[in-house]
């Protein structure tokens, strides 16, 4: 029952992040992350650190499971658009999400929509921070051109 | 970003992928997953039905009784072939059965997949030697499939 209770409480936050990075691939992601984080359960030393292990492994699964799933690049030509984007429509926020790359949706995730600082996005994705840097000004700037698109 | 999270794709598992992943914590449980040529709504109904249904395909419950009810969450009492009496909590909701008691746990989850319907079960003791009998458990657990199949198409 516990683990039941634990599957209850972590698949929307696992369906949240995979959605959102690996899109139309994200059932197989939330469902691979969830296997990970069960399968290796017993090894987790601190039930402080859980969320943040859980997200660790969603992230990079979602990134993995877009990549596998060859969802075309980002289209690069485009021109740039005023900033204050007013979100109505999920449907809009996922149609501009298609067209970044399965990393720039990953960056976007963690710096702007769960709040990680700089750093801790660079553990996270195993990158240099200022990789983190200058991945997520080119994601912000691409998501805003093609919103106003 | 104006954006909010709530707002963002998100996805939801169906009850049988939610099914694998709690049985990836349960090393022991012998667990079998296949398509039942019968809708989903056939299919739930007999098993959802745990005092009329479940003892009439599942192979270890003579009787069973919800003593207890909160919303999904039940109590049962369950008495074996062998007329053991045993109580279990148990979590009921569209497509999802769990049932745990001192010494077992058992589940169920099923989904729609065309007019057919994807089923999943489990069965774990919580004894000692668990894993040797999980073969057995296995091959009944097919019978079961059958069983609940033919019961679903009426």
């Amino acid at each position: 029952m516990a683990m039941s209770g634990l599957l209850d409480a972590q698949a929307p936050y696992v369906g949240r992040i995979c959605g959102a990075i690996a899109l139309d691939a994200g059932e197989d992601a939330a469902q691979e992350t969830l296997l990970t984080v069960f399968r290796r359960l017993r090894s987790l030393r601190d039930p402080d650190a859980l969320h943040a292990w859980v997200r660790t492994i969603a992230v990079r699964e979602g990134v993995r499971a877009a990549r596998a799933a060859s969802q075309p690049p980002p289209a690069r030509d485009v021109p740039v658009a005023p900033l204050g984007v007013d979100v109505a429509l999920a449907g809009d926020i996922r149609a501009v999400l298609e067209r970044l790359s399965p990393e720039h949706r990953a960056i976007l995730v963690l710096r702007d929509v769960h709040g990680l600082d700089e750093a801790g996005a660079a553990g996270l994705l195993g990158v240099a921070r200022g990789t983190v840097k200058s991945r997520l000004h080119r994601a912000r700037a691409l998501f805003r051109r093609k919103w106003a698109t | 970003m104006s954006t909010t999270f709530d707002r963002w794709p998100s996805v939801e598992l169906d009850p049988v992928r939610r099914m694998r992943i709690l049985v990836a914590a349960l090393p022991h449980a012998a667990y079998r997953e296949g398509v039942l040529d019968a809708p989903f709504d056939d299919v739930w109904r007999i098993a959802s039905d745990l005092e009329r249904g479940t003892p009439l395909w599942e192979k270890n419950v003579a009787a069973l009784h919800v003593v207890g009810r909160d919303g999904e969450q039940l109590e049962v009492e369950i008495r074996s072939p062998f007329g053991l009496r045993l109580r279990a909590d148990a979590v009921l909701r569209h497509g999802w059965c769990i049932m745990q008691g001192r010494l077992f746990a058992v589940g169920m989850a099923a989904a729609p997949e065309g007019e057919r319907t994807r089923f999943a079960h489990f069965e774990a003791l919580r004894v000692p030697g668990a894993r040797v009998l999980r073969p057995l458990l296995r091959h009944r657990i097919h019978h079961e499939f059958e069983t609940l199949e033919r019961l679903a198409r009426g």
